[in-house]
């Protein structure tokens, strides 16, 4: 089993940001869980988040902007074995990925999704995104008015369309993320994580300041029950003053590749595809 | 080629049951040792408009439509009033007599013309969709085409036993009543007989899905879109039979994505769309080729541009096609001719994907998706599987360290799968060098980049001569040196070949010049053929002739003369024939 996970190769995130906590968090919840990194595959999307795919050792491909999510169903559909993880960014998953983040919640496939949420566009350099907080100032949302339009909330979103294991975390405390991240791993269904990450360069409203005087353990909040959906909603709604922490909604639900017989068996990777015998659909045509 | 063929056409209403009718008489003539080619038209609706189903019959092979009818058959006014010209001299017009009012003036000479109250046959809600099975009881009492065959298919193709045991009640009723009031002049004027081989009715679509389980395609993702989905359908239909998985996804720019994931896991994969769709899986296409994934994908085409004619035939997206996405890579694009090469390059195409490790297209059409013939079974038995450069861990093992992307001489790296070990690495979609880093994002290639992304590049082209003597790029048929080479590519070989034969029936010699693989483009053996050709008529289903441009722009040549048909319906042999003549000295 291997577990070297890290890589010769120096990172290009700007100092301080937070990817790097991410970073650190993913290898420690790897390590944690005893992973085997060979049997691992990180899906990553296009941008500074998606770039975490260049310095972990395990199988990864690095998609294109926005398309993690299919990419990520073909391969655990094509290898149920395979422990895969999605990562990406808030434009990547929220912007131009929506659809595929709706429909992938639906389905629940075995994938853990972890969002780097800096509510920012960081690698084309500081425009709006789905998740900007209204009047955010950014490059494509300027002064007086910033951004008019509602934010995304991504644990409120997911916990709707589906997914089965919903919780939120911050770059800056690395053993809570790590341990949501296993949690995350080791749900039998899609697993999503919203991961509130500064951006130092672009994003001067939500730093890790702004966070830390917010966060709080959702499991404090009065209401609060894992099991219940209707809470976990109106739970997740809280963004402000106080914005709650860990896992809001899990449900045990038979995922998509569960309804399949053909894959009660071994991975589809791992059948043969020499000498198959067509004769019985020649028959049938007859 | 067929010289005695019968040609017959059923018409109705969306729902009335046309094709399935067309389907039996093409099923019960293919059991008896004739041969059948149906094409189908049909709008975009499910109740009303007009669908049609020709069924051409003759005791020799068929690869082509033709128009002129023997009979036709129709439940509603509009059948009758496209075809009236279609009639030839002494056809049979059967009608439903309350339904459709035939005009006399209109029938061209000697055609007889037989009102039958089909549908009232039937009662109630039923009546619209079983009175397919009257019209082909007065069908068989006017035709002379045994009744008792029909009822033999009637027998399969309903399995539910109340069904089955109405409809053939009312072929028989019908067969009886038409016979009793005159009915059939003599005997069918094709000779039944027992088969002396095995034969399916199948379409392109078909064929393709039969091509993609024997190559062991495991996974199959799409979004419906006709003329793409009926393959989409078949594939959903067999997964569990066949261990594959189908997935739809919510959208063709998924689809593509889900087929990449698959690819690089290592499973053959194969999706369907028709050119809007493909449209949005063209980036996704660019990845497949930045990333060397092998994916197979179907573009069915129907007319454009836009949602353009959903259910209609066109070749316009040639061009599109094989120039899909930004930046440079190779890739395949292979139209079959045929419902037979639907099936072998199926196959073969999913050995090219994991071979040269590029995207693969299939570029068929509405008229080969859905057009269906009596087809001898398939010979696989010569079918191997190749994967290519695909590594096992013991190659991994002896082969450390291991990069993906590694430089070699042909272009083709060795290819490990996510669960092996010794093999773990990125594809990525950022140009990238042996190691599958990419070229601006690592202070260590800082200074490299230049030579990273050419070096990447030229690995991805250096597989394109091997790729081109892969497969028979191009087939030249008939004589090598003719007084008129017909140039075309894709569904319109079963037309042309079949003006051939008429060419050669009049002492005229013909040979055509098939362009099956587009991209890469065979440029060299296109312009050995055409450097002897005397006279080129170019035969395309588009507006621009976009072969013949690709012709000219690969070799320099210019085709001397074209036909080009882009009014949505198929060529025909006898009018392609016609063309070859006119441009003949």
């Amino acid at each position: 089993m291997a577990n070297d996970v890290n890589l010769a190769y120096s990172s290009t995130w700007c100092p301080g940001c937070g990817n790097f906590g991410i970073f650190n968090a993913l290898k420690k919840a790897f390590a944690d869980a005893g992973l085997d990194l060979e049997a691992t595959v990180l899906v990553t999307g296009i941008g500074c988040a998606g770039k975490i795919a260049q310095y972990l050792n395990t199988y990864r491909i690095e998609t294109l902007h926005g398309r993690t999510l299919p990419v990520a169903t073909g391969v655990k559909l094509a290898n149920h074995r395979l422990t895969v993880i999605a990562e990406g960014g808030d434009g990547d998953g929220m912007g131009i990925g929506m659809g595929h983040f709706i429909h992938t919640a639906r389905r629940n496939l075995d994938i853990a999704y972890f969002i780097h949420n800096n509510q920012i566009y960081g690698l084309t350099k500081g425009q709006s995104s789905p998740t900007s907080d209204l009047g955010a100032v950014t490059k494509f949302t300027p002064p007086p008015l910033g951004n008019v339009e509602r934010p995304i909330n991504i644990v409120q979103t997911a916990i709707s369309a589906g997914a089965t294991f919903v919780a939120r975390a911050f770059t800056g405390d690395i053993p809570q993320l790590a341990g949501l991240m296993i949690e995350a791993i080791r749900h039998p269904g899609f697993a999503v994580v919203d991961i509130l990450q500064p951006c130092v360069s672009f994003n001067h409203l939500n730093t890790y300041q702004w966070y830390r005087q917010r966060i709080t353990p959702v499991a404090d909040l009065p209401g609060y029950d894992i099991a219940d959906r209707e809470k976990a909603l109106s739970l997740a709604s809280l963004w402000g003053d106080k914005i709650p922490l860990g896992v809001f909604y899990q449900e045990t639900r038979p995922t998509f590749a569960d309804s399949l017989p053909q894959l009660a068996g071994p991975p589809l990777a791992a059948r043969p595809v020499d000498d198959i015998s067509i004769a019985g659909l020649m028959a049938e045509m007859a | 080629m067929a010289k005695n063929s019968y040609i017959c056409q059923f018409g109705g209403e969306a729902g009335y049951g046309v094709m399935s009718a067309g389907i039996m008489v093409a099923k019960a003539a293919g059991r008896h040792g004739l041969w059948a080619f149906i094409a189908n038209e049909y709008p975009s609706l499910i109740k009303g408009g007009l669908n049609t189903c020709l069924v051409r019959l003759s005791d020799k092979p068929l690869t082509a439509y033709e128009e002129r009818l023997d009979f036709l058959g129709v439940l509603s006014q509009p059948g009758l009033e496209q075809n009236y010209a279609k009639l030839k001299e002494g056809a049979i017009l059967l009608y439903d007599a309350d339904a459709v009012k035939a005009d006399p003036a209109r029938l061209p000479t000697g055609v007889q013309a037989f009102p039958v109250k089909l549908m009232q046959s039937v009662t109630g809600d039923a009546a619209k969709v079983m009175a397919n099975s009257a019209m082909l009881g007065a069908f068989c009492a006017l035709t002379g085409f045994p009744v008792d065959l029909i009822a033999a298919v009637m027998r399969d193709e309903f399995t539910q036993p109340q069904i089955q045991a109405r409809n053939l009640a009312l072929l028989q009723e019908a067969y009886e009543k038409v016979s009793a009031a005159g009915g059939a002049a003599g005997e069918f004027p094709l000779p039944f007989a027992e088969n002396d081989q095995a034969k399916m009715l199948l379409t392109g679509n078909d064929a393709i899905c039969m091509g993609a389980v024997k190559a062991g395609c495991k996974f199959a993702a799409g979004y419906p879109m006709t003329p793409g989905s009926g393959i989409l359908t078949y594939l959903a239909d067999h997964a569990a039979e066949y261990g594959l998985v189908f997935k739809q996804s919510e959208d063709e720019i998924a689809a593509m994505n889900m087929l990449i994931g698959a690819g690089f896991a290592g499973v053959r994969a194969i999706g369907a769309t028709s050119g809007g769709g493909f449209s949005l899986m063209v980036e996704a296409l660019g990845f497949a080729g930045q990333a060397e994934v092998p994916v197979v994908m179907v573009e069915a085409q129907r007319g454009g541009p836009s949602t353009g004619l959903p259910t209609r035939t066109a070749q316009g997206d040639l061009n599109f096609v094989v120039s899909a996405s930004q930046g440079e890579f190779p890739r395949f694009v292979i139209a079959p001719g045929d419902i037979e090469e639907c099936f072998f390059e199926a196959f073969r195409v999913f050995n090219l994907a994991e071979q040269f490790q590029v995207p693969c297209i299939l570029l068929s059409d509405k008229y080969l998706a859905d057009s269906a013939a009596t087809t001898p079974f398939f010979d696989d038995s010569g079918l191997t599987v190749n994967r290519g450069k695909l590594a096992d861990e013991n190659w991994l093992a002896a082969n450390q360290p291991y990069a993906r992307y590694r430089q070699t001489d042909d272009g083709v790296s060795w290819r490990a799968v996510p669960g092996q070990k010794g093999g773990r690495h990125i594809a990525t979609s950022y140009t990238h060098g042996e190691d599958g880093f990419y070229s601006s994002g690592h202070h260590e290639y800082a200074g490299d980049e230049p030579d990273i992304t050419a070096a990447g590049l030229d690995k991805l082209f250096r597989k394109v001569p091997a790729m081109l003597a892969a497969l028979p790029a191009i087939e030249l048929h008939g004589p090598e040196v003719a007084d008129i080479t017909v140039v075309g590519w894709g569904s319109t070989k079963g037309a042309i070949l079949e003006a051939l034969a008429l060419a050669a029936a009049e002492g005229l010699t013909a040979n055509f010049l098939q362009v099956r693989c587009l991209s890469p483009f065979p440029a060299a053996a296109v312009e050995a053929v055409l450097g002897k050709a005397r006279r080129t008529l170019l035969i395309e289903g588009n507006k621009t002739g976009q072969l013949g441009l690709m012709i000219r722009a690969n070799t320099g040549y210019k085709v001397d003369h074209s036909y080009l048909k882009y009014d949505s319906r198929p060529f025909v042999p006898s009018v392609i024939f016609a063309r070859m003549k006119e441009v003949l000295p």
